[in-house]
């Protein structure tokens, strides 16, 4: 790693050739029910999602396999989706269903279908460079509070990121980013992979020196949050939220997710509801929710920023204080292996808890130095003659 | 004893112990970095021989989901307190 002047060199590698194995979410469900095909970029390819009559939505390859159309651009007829070029039409299933101009469908006439699921209000497809379908204990979980009258309507945004989607699941091991980038105070860090699951245990403090207007604004000044995360598959991350919201303990619940456009485009999406708290309306809790949001996607525009301009590494120099980004990114690695050739020790349980003593001892002077200087900045604008 | 735990691969030099469980027998490898780090590498016969695990599984948990069994973690402890699971920077 190190050349013979002792410089160490950085391995940028190069992203996977191919999308990861597993349920990626694609957004909302019910904005891809309004009567027309939604054509999505995904996979290094383009997909296009339509409801049939029932509302059940479906997901097939865009390019019509007769003479390349964009069925994204047709129209929905039926429980098919027509081309827009000569209206073959194409079945849930992907079987060409009608070519009203002929006499029959060539039996060959197949294309790609991929299996939806939807659940929580959301719209997930399943990728597998191998071709199987989703095996039942890699599905995703059911989300309460999204079924829930006491719970506000999901907030969605999104964001195009130009990198490898690894720069954002390699968050659930970097703690030392959250003071860096997203100006909270972490005070406990650990995490957890097994299976095709990777958690993070989370708690924060606020930060007194940094206090930015939108923060304010979005009233998330939280004292203390304490976060309980977990991705499920390469993309999907659940994370459980309670935080102080003005004296009041609030829950919530972000949903951290991205499917990738080709190996180096990624789309970030994140949503957010929050448990009512008493007296509020549905209209004050989604306000309540798109405060946090807000917040949230403050904290994405930074690492953004951070994505589109850092190298890729495949060798990552750590300190005894950061997180386990090794074994996350073999964690990860299960994903982009053919499953019967997945080594136990990807899958095995792995715990890492960091010690944050240092770090906390570091941070409480930095707050405090920066809580001095403005100090001095302001008794110094008092005092000083005009 | 169960089988051999292989430990994921870190940049950093982790000095990887075996502990076993004074309550279920489980082994695992853990390392630290320091009093409050702590590294443990289960494989999934620990993972199966763990009481804690076990009864939290039965009623619907996923083991994933689980930060931790306490007993392998007072364990470990144990096991830093009495020197033979050295507390090691990296």
């Amino acid at each position: 790693m190190n050349d013979r002047s002792g410089v160490r060199s950085i391995d940028a590698g190069a992203p996977p050739t191919r999308f990861a194995r597993g349920w990626h979410c694609l957004g909302l469900a019910g904005p891809f029910r309004d009567g027309s095909p939604h054509a999505v970029e995904a996979f290094g390819t383009k997909l296009v999602v339509f409801a049939d009559e029932s509302g059940e939505l479906h997901v097939l390859d865009a390019y019509c396999r007769h003479m390349g159309g964009d069925l994204s651009r047709g129209t929905i007829k039926g429980s098919s989706i027509a081309c827009p070029f000569h209206d073959w039409r194409w079945g849930p299933d992907g079987k060409c269903t009608k070519i009203p101009y002929s006499r029959r469908v060539p039996p060959t006439a197949r294309t790609r279908s991929w299996p939806a699921l939807e659940l929580n209000q959301q719209l997930f497809v399943w990728n597998d460079p191998q071709g199987s379908l989703p095996p039942a204990d890699v599905t995703i979980p059911r989300i309460d509070g999204a079924y829930s009258d006491e719970w506000s309507h999901w907030t969605w945004d999104s964001l195009t990121v130009d990198a490898n989607c690894r720069e954002v699941v390699d968050n659930v091991v970097d703690m030392a980013h959250f003071f860096y980038i997203h100006y909270a105070f972490p005070t406990y860090f650990r995490n957890v992979f097994e299976g095709h699951i990777a958690a993070q245990y989370l708690k924060t403090r606020s930060r007194p020196d940094y206090e930015p207007d939108a923060r304010q604004a979005a009233g998330t000044a939280e004292i203390g949050l304490v976060s309980e995360a977990a991705y499920y598959g390469p993309s999907y991350m659940i994370d459980y939220l309670s935080y102080d919201y003005h004296g009041v303990p609030m829950d919530a619940v972000l949903i951290n997710c991205h499917y990738p456009v080709t190996p180096e485009r990624f789309i970030l999406q994140w949503g957010v509801i929050v448990k009512k708290l008493p007296g509020l309306s549905p209209e004050q809790a989604d306000k309540v929710a798109a405060k946090f949001a807000k917040f949230v996607g403050l904290g994405f525009q930074q690492d953004v920023e951070i994505w589109t301009h850092k190298s890729r590494i495949d060798n990552p120099l750590l300190c005894a204080d950061d997180g386990p980004v090794y074994q996350l990114r073999r964690w990860y690695e299960q994903f982009y292996t053919d499953t019967e050739s997945i080594p136990a020790d990807m899958v095995a349980r792995h715990e890492f808890e960091v010690d944050t003593s240092r770090a906390v001892e570091a941070w409480e002077a930095e707050v405090a130095a920066n809580l001095a200087a403005r100090q001095a900045d302001t008794s110094h604008a008092g005092v000083s003659p005009a | 004893m169960t089988g051999v735990v292989v430990a994921r691969p870190d940049e950093r030099r982790s000095r990887y112990c075996p502990v076993e469980c004074r309550e279920c027998g489980a082994v695992v490898l853990a390392a630290k970095f320091s009093v409050q780090h702590t590294s443990v590498q289960w494989d999934a016969a620990a993972v199966r021989q763990c009481t804690e695990f076990a009864r939290r599984a039965a009623v619907g948990e996923q083991t994933p989901l689980i930060e931790r069994c306490d007993a392998m973690r007072a364990s470990i402890e144990t096991a830093a307190l009495e020197g033979w699971l050295p507390v090691s920077p990296p």
